[in-house]
């Protein structure tokens, strides 16, 4: 060997012991995760598109209570029907919060630097709620001042009638589709396939059933089991009151969230990142 | 500090790492070495943590891998310079590490100059790197939490030469200070002039470790001695060198004779043939490393140099390096296990 390089350095030390420092805190991996749905363009501009689109839609809304002369509109006018704008939006959120670290092989370095692999995918979990949580919020400063307008402009009746039932139901539907688009991003692991997914799931299955269920009425009673919108349209509105109601947000929980999130976290956990 | 121990990792009947048990010792550079395909990054994800192992075990401090808390603090891991979004900045690449690590930002900075990333570089998004940048940034994300452990998969991939330079006093330093170094590469050169010691690998299996002296050495009786000479009149020295039942190739310039210099010069003086050049070929480590994993070439036997005779027998008896960790047995190629 050379000893071009070598130098008398410092001591060398003994060596910390690996075990020495603390773990990390999950918080710190939650407050990571919302850093990196935003550090980047394709994150910035997803939020940033998202908050426009429905501030536009309010917009429109407004336009259109402000131009009719129909009394009897309400605050929920604002914040219910949006429920269906965000959800597809929530769920394109969250799974690129997952997949984009299998599509830009960053997982490589994220699980190198917590190689408990659960403790990352429930961080991404929280911080989807947390963002999910934040578009709500806009959604609901957003549907106040164009109520207030409303009001104040047209004055003719307008009905301030929102219940803590519709905010709880609104945050729990959204919810619901942060879980089907995490179960699908972890069980997919690739961004378009995901992505792809979920409108099957939240369109083409619950409208392809209904269709059936025109014609054969058996089908379409135990399809309404597996039909995502109809099934949790009553958590949005706060009325889940049947055994009915309840069996089919069950199954549609089990079917399109559980089971997807079961397999997502075995194919992660035994996934080799490359 | 890091210790693999029959370390088996097969996909299918395919076997990538097969049986591989080595140390790498603080304060020293251990070059891991093997052409494509030989097993070397799956020996260093299997460390990590990102590949489970079949059989056997890896630890680094006598802690697997997924024991290690806050693992960036202890161990520095570079396996793929590109396995980093393309649209992030390569300072929030490194502070995304610092955060997660729970370092100062200031530590971000030391890095970015360590590995003389400008502040302008630092600010451009990885996708518009060079190879080249993105090692050296890789590098520092290695280097963020002052582990005392690193493992680095082919660093010097991209580095100009004197990058590379760079990375060798790096590391160098580095093991000096008593941190313990695992490096890859298929390129032995770069290895050899880094490692205090080399492991070499073929086909998942460990055919030949030690430093360079031993290596070489232990190669020696195996092969036959190579001499290039230059005469005034080469036609009548290949005479006189024939004659005395020498294998003389002739070259556009040179004679490539299988004999010792000292034969070669011996033969001339006594014809008086005026010699103007002749040199013993020093048989490198690369035909070592070459022949030694020919086997698990993707391109069959690697060419010879004319003259060379070829080796019918695998070399064997490799001396264990000094003063071997426990656990650390001598490996010979095709040896019952």
């Amino acid at each position: 060997m050379t000893d071009l390089g070598r130098h008398p350095g410092p001591p060398p030390q003994p060596p910390k012991p690996p075990s020495g420092s603390a773990g990390v805190p999950f918080t710190r991996w939650v407050h990571l995760e919302l850093r990196k749905s935003v550090d980047t363009l394709a994150g910035f501009w997803l939020l940033v598109v998202i908050a426009v689109l429905l501030i536009m839609i309010e917009g429109f809304f407004l336009l259109v209570g402000l131009t009719s002369d129909d009394a009897g509109l309400s605050f929920t006018i604002f914040t219910q029907p949006m429920a269906y704008v965000l959800q597809p939006l929530v769920a394109t959120l969250t799974i690129m919060l997952v997949t984009s670290e299998w599509g830009q092989r960053t997982a490589m370095v994220t699980f190198a630097l917590e190689p408990r692999r659960t403790r990352v995918l429930l961080a991404k979990l929280v911080a989807a709620f947390t963002l999910t949580l934040a578009l709500i919020l806009i959604l609901f400063v957003v549907a106040t001042v164009c109520s207030a307008l409303l009001e104040a402009v047209s004055g003719n009746g307008f009905e301030w009638d929102l219940g803590p039932g519709d905010v709880v139901g609104l945050v729990l539907f959204e919810a619901i589709a942060v879980l089907i688009g995490f179960g699908l991003a972890t069980s997919i692991l690739n961004t378009p396939g995901a992505i792809g997914a979920f409108p099957v799931i939240a369109y083409a299955i619950p409208s392809g059933l209904g269709l059936v269920g025109l014609f054969w009425e058996d089908f379409g009673t135990v399809g309404r089991f597996l039909n995502l919108q109809s099934s949790t349209n009553p958590v949005l509105t706060w009325s889940v009151d049947s055994g009915q109601d309840w069996g089919r947000l069950v199954v549609v929980l089990l079917v399109w969230a559980a089971v997807p999130l079961v397999l997502g976290q075995v194919r992660v956990q035994r996934a080799e990142v490359k | 500090m890091i210790s693999v121990e029959g370390l088996t990792r097969t996909y299918g009947s395919f076997v990538a790492v097969d049986d591989v048990t080595f140390a790498c010792r603080p304060g020293r550079v251990t070059g891991f070495l093997g052409p494509n395909g030989a097993g070397k990054t799956t020996t260093m994800r299997v460390l990590v943590g990102l590949t489970p192992p079949s059989r056997g075990r890896a630890t680094i401090g006598g802690l697997e891998y997924r024991d290690i808390q806050n693992p960036g603090r202890h161990v520095g891991v570079l396996l793929d310079a590109g396995a980093q979004h393309g649209g992030r900045t390569g300072r929030e690449i490194l502070t995304l590490g610092a955060l997660a690590m729970g370092l100062p930002t200031s530590r971000v900075e030391e890095m970015l100059r360590l590995v003389s990333l400008t502040p302008d570089e630092a600010a451009r998004r990885l996708r518009h790197y060079s190879l080249g940048m993105k090692q050296r940034l890789g590098i520092a994300h290695a280097l963020l939490g002052d582990p005392q452990v690193l493992i680095l998969d082919e660093p010097a991939n991209g580095l100009d030469p004197a990058g590379i330079r760079w990375m060798r006093g790096l590391l160098k330093g580095y093991a000096d200070r008593g941190g313990t170094v695992l490096l890859s590469s298929h390129l032995l050169h770069e290895v050899e002039q880094i490692a205090d010691e080399m492991i070499l690998i073929g086909h998942g299996r460990i055919v030949a470790r030690g430093d360079k002296k031993s290596l070489l050495e232990s190669n020696r009786g195996a092969r036959t001695a190579t001499t290039t000479v230059v005469s005034l009149d080469n036609t009548r020295l290949a005479e006189i060198l024939r004659e005395r039942g020498l294998a003389v190739t002739p070259g556009p310039a040179a004679l490539t004779v299988a004999a010792e210099a000292v034969d070669v010069g011996r033969a001339a003086a006594e014809h008086q043939v005026v010699l103007t050049d002749l040199r013993s070929v020093e048989s490198g480590l690369e035909d070592l490393f070459l022949e030694l994993t020919s086997a698990t070439q993707r391109d069959g036997r690697p060419p010879r140099g004319p003259g060379q005779p070829a080796h019918g027998r695998p070399p064997q008896g490799y001396p264990p390096p000094p003063g071997p960790p426990p656990g650390y047995g001598p490996q010979q190629p095709g040896a019952p296990r």
